[in-house]
This record gives C-alpha cells, structure tokens and sequence, in this order.
C-alpha cells in the first residue's frame, strides 16, 4: 500500500517550539510521540491523560502530524497495553494522522512472576517462533487503531546468536507475514553496523523496500566501546549519503523525521538542527529526479523462501524474561550463556540507570540535588543503584521519583532538610496536576534554601523558625486553560 | 531572592510568628538559575522521549552542583 508524501519533519518537543516557528519552509511534519504527552494524576496509579494544552499547542502548528509510540511495542510476546489503545485513538483522531508507528521491540518481561516494566526497547528473539510472537501482537495492534500501521527496525547492541536470522530477514518476515510498513531508523541501522551487526547495505537487500513510509535519522556518540544511538548531534555525514542513494529507491516514502534528544539541543546549537533539515529537504525535494525506475523485490522474495529452523534452544517468552531480568540488575546469571557473557548487557544496564537517575532529577530536581551534596556522588550514586536492585523501573518521570523518595523515607537517611524537600517536592506536583493550593510546613527559611539548592550548592544559613511555604494552585492539568509555563526556567 | 528579602524573612520567624510564603505554583520551581532545557511537563514528569542511548539530565546535575568552597563534586 502507499502512503501520502509528507516531506520533511521533526520529533515534536516543546523544547524545539522556536525551531519550528522560526524555520516554517523546513518542517513539514511533525512527529509526536504520543506517551511523552501524557500525563499520570497519581504518580503511583495507572491513569493517564492526554495533555490537554500540550495537545492543543501541537495542533495549532500549519504541517502534517505523525504518531510516533514508544510504550506501546510489538516485538515481543506479551501483547500491548489494552489501557494504551484509547489514549492512542484520542490523538489519532485529534491530530488527524496518516500513519501510525511502533517498535518491533519489546519492554515487558517477569521475574519471580512479577511482571514489569524494562524502561528500554529491547531487541526481540530473531527465530521462527519470535517472528510468529511479533506478527501476532502486530496483528492485534491493527485490528485496534484507526490508521495504518509501520513498525520500527530497532537497534541491538548483542551480539547475534547463532541460532537466530539476521536483523533484515527478522523484518522481512515480519511485515511481510503482518502486512504492515517500515519505518526504517537508518541511524539505528548505522549503530548496529559500527557494533559489528549486520551492515547497512546487507540489511537493504534483505529487506522489502516497497514497504518503508518512513526514514529516521539522527546522530550518536560512543560510549565505552560501542556507538550508541544518543540523538544527540548532527546527522553523521555517511548517513547523509546513504539516505540521498536510498530514497530513490524507496517507491512508497511518505515521510523523513530527523530525531533529536531535547537535552542535546543547547550543546549542538539551533543553527546546526537548521542545517540538517536544509540538507534533508534538498534530498526529500531531489527525490523524484533520481527515483530509480528498477526497484526489484527479487532478493528479498528469496529471502523469504528461505526456511527458517524452527527448533531454538529458547522461546521467545524465555528470551524476553532472561535479557530483561539481566539488563534491569535483577539477577547476574541466566541458563543463556550467550547471554551472560555478553559486554552489551553492562552497556544496556547503564543505559537504563541514564535514564532512571535522569528521571529522579527531572521530577525530585531539590532531593536529589539535596542528597547529591549532602551525601556526595558516589554515596548518591550507590543509594541510587540500591533503589534499582528493589524497584523495577517506570515510564513516567513522576512515578520513578515517588518510588525513588519512598525508598529514601525509609532508609530514614540524616540529611537536613531532606523531609520538607520531599514534601515541598510532593506537594508542588500534586498541586500542578490538580490545582488545588497546599501548604508545605518548614522548620526553617524554605526560600533561601531552595535558592541555595537551585543554584546547586549548600545552603550557607539555615534561618530557623516556623515557616509555611504555600502552593497556590491553578488550572488543574486536563483543564485547556492550564499554564504550561508552570515549568518553564 | 536578594539578600535583604532573606533577612527580613528571618527577622519575622525570629519574632515568633509563623511565616507564610506564598508562592503561585507557575513560579514554585523557579528559585533555579539553572538550565531552562525542560520547560514542559511531560518533560519533567512524563515518559521519556525514545531513545536508545543514554538520558545526560543526570551527568548534567552532577557536573552542576559544587560544595561549600563552590568546587563542583562530581570529579
């Protein structure tokens, strides 16, 4: 099937509002990743809401809109999240997308049966019973969602088992038995081959190119021995390249998104994002000059003749359950040598405390900062990775932070001013989601030690004396009137 | 918060009376000179955006907060 052509666009972050508003002519879509708009009430309950204003901001913009989801994927055996499906539908419908997009990863597991979360995209098991799992929950996705739907080539940093396909022949299968899209992440693809998996261009020729709508591309950096996919920077030159002697050869390309990670933006400048997009535009404008009329499935349709074992020394389910189980540290050994012995487990494992510590400090900035120079890095940093052997790890920043300052609570840590912290803290969130004013006793001048904590330092005099720090509320969260500039600073 | 604030804050605990500090939430979380990188809320308390690298939020903190002689601690 065929997709419209869209052009050029961006991951949505409110971050980049001023790149889109200023460079109009280059952004001709944006691509919304559906869960990082959504909001939970109640750190500790299930409940989400789509954020009204956030919502409202994105529509506002003149271009097309994609859905991009990152919760929700279907490479694994467990299927995706029933709860998701309205919240999704929602904002199909709201922001009238052509296309739907998801990982053909997964990021569910269980251990000592409890099921849980892994807070990373993992590379699903590339045999003949992972290919079934995969197409199965694509299958039911589908049948749930109102839009077409294109699934992600992911990136893995382990080594290949021998028992498993390759990475393009796993995609091949895939979406040829699913019947759905590709979005093909060529950085992932440029990520993979630098770690010493499959190649870009052996990928290529495995895979069904008529089914791609849509390229990503952004830039990484190494870590340790591996290139890792940071979206952090410019678009590496050779991906450029390959993108330019790729799309013409892509008959149904509707749509190229350049990703970037908000955090990175201030380091590599708006100027640099501007040039990338420049540069994607001339090759999305160039591609009709260029199409290659000779587009062959021909290898690929061999590909798919080829048998695939079907006996594998593992399931699926088990394969999930014994990586995951590894890379969230909660447990050194699984029957999977291979396994084991992989470097990348070490990688992927700091890969998620990243971004585990990183969610702690976006949602309880002051206690962290606070037990940071209280208690020093490394004290921190071990009273961290003590959480992460008890608490399995959330999507949302404001769930990962309540679990994380409970676990502080009860480990009754001296520091002064830690309990008014925390409920300062506490109560600034509840307030921003429900509106409502509350009142944050403290034993001492809250102000000059919050200014103190703001700029990241001890607080010189404690002015000691009864204090009451009040909230005062506004538009709770759902409310279209609610002022985001609640957080901007 | 300028110095003279800060003192006229604490004379007033120092009287015995409780000090009530009202402070409008759309401001609560600007005592901060620090980084305006995330301004939304799904940003702070959202899901992260995806990725397969690493989240730098938190290297960032750690390079950010100094001890009392204002040297930064993460060395």
């Amino acid at each position: 099937m065929s997709v419209p052509e869209l052009g050029i666009g961006l991951t949505y972050h409110p971050v980049l509002d001023r790149v889109i508003e200023e460079h109009p002519g280059l952004i001709q879509v944006l691509e919304i990743e559906p869960q990082t708009h959504w909001v939970k009430p109640d750190p500790l309950s299930h409940v989400c809401l789509v954020d009204k204003l956030a919502l409202k901001t994105i529509q506002s913009y003149p271009c097309h809109k994609l859905m991009h989801s990152i919760g929700f994927p279907v490479g694994g055996s467990r299927l995706p999240d029933e709860i998701q499906y309205d919240l999704h539908r929602e904002m199909i419908d709201a922001l009238q997308v052509p296309w739907m997009s998801e990982h053909l990863s997964f990021n569910k597991a269980a251990y000592n049966n409890h099921e849980y979360l892994t807070g990373f995209m993992l590379p699903p098991l590339q045999t003949r019973d992972g290919i079934k799992a995969a197409v199965r929950s694509i299958e039911v996705m589908k049948s749930k969602i109102p839009v077409p739907l294109a699934v992600e080539t992911g990136v893995n940093y382990l080594r290949r088992l021998p028992t498993q396909i390759s990475d393009g022949k796993f995609l091949a299968h895939v979406t040829e038995e699913a019947d759905c899209g590709i979005l093909l992440d060529l950085h992932n693809l440029l990520t993979n081959q630098i770690n010493g998996r499959q190649t870009i261009d052996e990928f290529l020729s495995e895979i069904p190119l008529d089914r791609v709508w849509e390229l990503h591309v952004a830039g990484g950096k190494m870590r340790g021995n591996y290139y890792i996919d940071s979206h952090s920077g410019k678009v590496p030159e050779q991906l450029l390249e390959k993108a330019e002697k790729l799309i013409p050869r892509l008959p149904n390309l509707g749509a190229i998104i350049f990703e970037m990670f908000p955090d990175y933006v201030a380091g590599i400048g708006i100027e640099s994002v501007r040039k990338d997009l420049q540069h994607l535009n001339r090759i999305w404008d160039n591609r009709h000059k260029k199409r290659s009329a000779n587009y062959q499935r021909s290898k690929h349709e061999n590909i798919l003749q080829d048998k695939i074992g079907t006996i594998s020394a593992i399931t699926p389910i088990e394969w999930e359950n014994h990586l995951a189980a590894l890379v969230t540290s909660q447990t050194e050994l699984t029957p999977v040598s291979a396994l084991n012995e992989d470097p990348a487990i070490e990688l992927i494992r700091g890969l998620i405390q990243s971004f585990r510590a990183s969610m702690v400090s976006e949602s309880f900035r002051y206690t962290a900062r606070l037990l940071m120079i209280s208690l020093g890095i490394e004290e921190y940093e071990k009273l961290l990775s003590d959480f992460w052997k008890e608490r399995t790890p959330e999507p949302f920043a404001s769930s990962e932070g309540e679990n994380f300052v409970r676990y502080v609570e009860s480990r009754n840590i001296d520091v002064f001013g830690l309990s008014e912290t925390i409920a300062f803290e506490r109560a600034y969130i509840q307030t921003l989601m429900d509106g409502k004013d509350r009142i944050v006793p403290f034993s001492f001048d809250p102000l000059s030690f919050m200014k103190a904590l703001g700029d990241g330092r001890v607080p010189q005099k404690i002015y000691e004396g009864n204090y009451e720090l009040a909230l005062e509320g506004g538009e709770p969260l759902d409310s279209p009137i609610f002022h985001h500039q609640a957080v901007i600073h | 918060m300028d110095s003279k604030a800060e003192a006229s804050s604490a004379l007033s605990a120092r009287a015995g009376h409780v000090v009530r500090i009202s402070v409008p939430v759309n401001v609560a979380n600007d005592f901060t000179l620090f980084t305006n990188m995330l301004k939304d809320l799904g940003g702070r308390l959202g899901c992260k955006q995806c990725i397969s690298g690493a989240a730098c939020f938190f290297d960032l903190e750690k390079d950010y907060v100094v001890n009392e002689k204002g040297q930064i601690l993460n060395r």
